[in-house]
């Protein structure tokens, strides 16, 4: 799930064949492969740590039925991220989730800052920093299907019609949503995207 | 006016070749941008290592030999007297008159001990049914019932079970039924009973007394959703069909962008064909088929079994 590595190793091929079989060797690779992914993905959508491992847990349990009908010659990503992404969308139409939002955002950004009151830092992290948290509250802030679409296209090098095929929507339709999001991600950072681009060139 | 980058770019791309690199290379620094930030903070190390076991070791076959069950297996009093340890029946009538009050207190303590729910299975046919690949005959039932409660694909062949819970759950699988059932969580009407039907068809109901546990049908075209009904699901090859006698159950489309639940009242079918240019998944009255007819008589309790 980290920043160096924007599209994971695909899971291989001689252990996807032996999911539905429920093989425990293809499944614990699975587990390692897809966990942090999965749960990245859902803690980024819901942005609440202890929704997150109820989301993610019933993903997994999900998967894990779900197992005996996958077929093995249809890529795993968009398969994943499918259920991932319908698990959320279900927890989305329950009302829970419009309520304590922006706390949550709040404790989440200061554990993703990990900065305390007072800490010092040189002027040009400082910079940095604040380019990366006006980065992070302007994904937040996207609407959700263009949030995905950028999760699922930076994090996961998802292609755009793999996406479409998470999302339910046509390559095109996603194209077009994910330079939406990508244009409103610059139009909010302004001229610190600005100077970043400029200083960096 | 505040003019966007990407505007910019949406302006020169048609025009000059050297400014339209210029701001793919922008759009790029900015996947980068965003790429080299955290996904999120990571993930609990005890969750992470209690749902990878749960994961990995609940699909298993076997029960994994859980701690103490050596322990459970004292040597028998004949074994105890090879070892010379005689003299340990000898230490007085005293424990020989108590003897039979503890194990009748040990008797007692057992059967009122809080039991895992286990199936009850009634077999129409000759058998056998499979057990993820393990063959059961109609005789077998009882075991077949005991190794239900753990996860597993069930596989009615050409017979007719009726699959019991005490607590007031009756699970009809029709003939040529293949269904996933995942480890019966405690009925205590908090976590959710999983069933998985890949192909075929059954009718379930809830009798008074059922405890609410949720119940989750999932197929691979749509979900149901059920607290305390009666109702048909059917994946055939035709596609997904939920009929619904008493009472009301969630539905979803798989194939719905929106992943919306669709409430189906009584005497309603749910319907989404194998084919997704076909007909849109509808909801309508039910219809006089073979399912339906067969749900009717499971639902008044003129069909066999």
């Amino acid at each position: 799930m980290t920043d160096a590595d924007p599209t994971p190793a695909p899971f291989p091929p001689q252990l996807r064949e032996r999911l539905p079989r429920l093989d425990p060797v293809a499944l614990e690779s699975f587990f390692d492969a897809y966990f942090d992914r999965v749960y990245g993905y859902v803690r980024r959508l819901v942005n609440d740590e202890q929704l997150a491992e109820d989301l993610t847990q019933d993903v997994f349990l999900h998967i894990q039925l779900a197992f005996s009908t996958y077929d093995p010659e249809r890529e795993l990503r968009p398969w994943v991220f499918t259920i991932a992404t319908n698990r959320v969308r279900d927890h989305w139409r329950s009302h829970r989730h419009r309520e304590g939002r922006k706390d949550v955002s709040v404790e989440r950004d200061a554990a993703l800052l990990g900065l305390s009151a007072g800490e010092h830092r040189p002027d040009s992290d400082l910079a940095e920093n604040e380019l990366s948290a006006i980065l992070r509250d302007a994904v937040d802030e996207l609407p959700e299907g263009m949030r995905m679409a950028v999760l699922l296209r930076v994090y996961e090098g998802l292609s755009f019609e793999a996406i479409g095929e998470v999302l339910g929507r046509s390559e095109v339709a996603v194209r077009k949503r994910y330079s939406r999001a990508l244009e409103a991600l610059r139009a909010a950072l302004g001229p610190a995207w600005r100077v970043h681009t400029e200083g960096g060139s | 006016m505040r003019q966007t980058l990407f505007e910019q770019e949406k302006k020169t791309t048609s025009q000059d070749p050297e400014e339209a690199r210029t701001c793919g290379r922008l759009k790029f620094r900015l996947e980068q941008k965003i790429a080299t930030e955290p996904l999120a903070p990571p993930a609990d190390e005890r969750f992470r290592a209690a749902l990878r076991e749960r994961f990995v070791e609940g699909t298993r076959d076997e029960l994994p030999a859980g701690p103490g069950v050596e322990d459970v297996l004292d040597p028998s009093p004949s074994e105890a007297r090879k070892e010379g340890q005689g003299t340990a029946w000898r230490e007085g009538r005293l424990l020989r008159l108590l003897l039979p009050f503890a194990a009748a207190a040990a008797i007692l303590f057992i059967a009122f001990l809080p039991r895992d729910p286990t199936w009850n299975v009634e077999f129409r046919g000759d058998g056998p049914v499979t057990l993820d690949g393990a063959s059961f005959r109609p005789s077998e039932n009882r075991r077949l019932g005991a190794a239900l409660s753990r996860s597993g694909t069930l596989n009615s062949g050409g017979n007719t079970l009726t699959l019991r819970l005490d607590a007031g759950l009756e699970v009809r699988v029709l003939p040529g039924t293949q269904v996933a059932l995942a480890d019966l969580p405690p009925l205590d009407g908090t976590q959710p009973i999983f069933l998985s039907l890949h192909s075929g068809e059954f009718y379930l109901r809830t009798t008074p007394g059922y405890p609410g546990n949720q119940i989750r049908i999932v197929t691979d075209l749509g979900d149901v959703e059920v607290r305390g009904t009666t109702l048909g699901v059917k994946r055939g090859e035709e596609g997904f069909c939920v009929c619904v006698s008493e009472g009301t159950v969630g539905v979803r489309n798989e194939r719905d962008d929106q992943s919306r639940w669709l409430q189906v009242e009584q005497g309603k079918r749910f319907y989404i064909p194998e084919n997704p240019r076909a007909a849109a998944a509808i909801v309508a009255q039910e219809p006089d088929d073979a399912h339906s007819d067969g749900l009717r008589r499971y639902a008044d309790g003129t069909s066999e079994l």
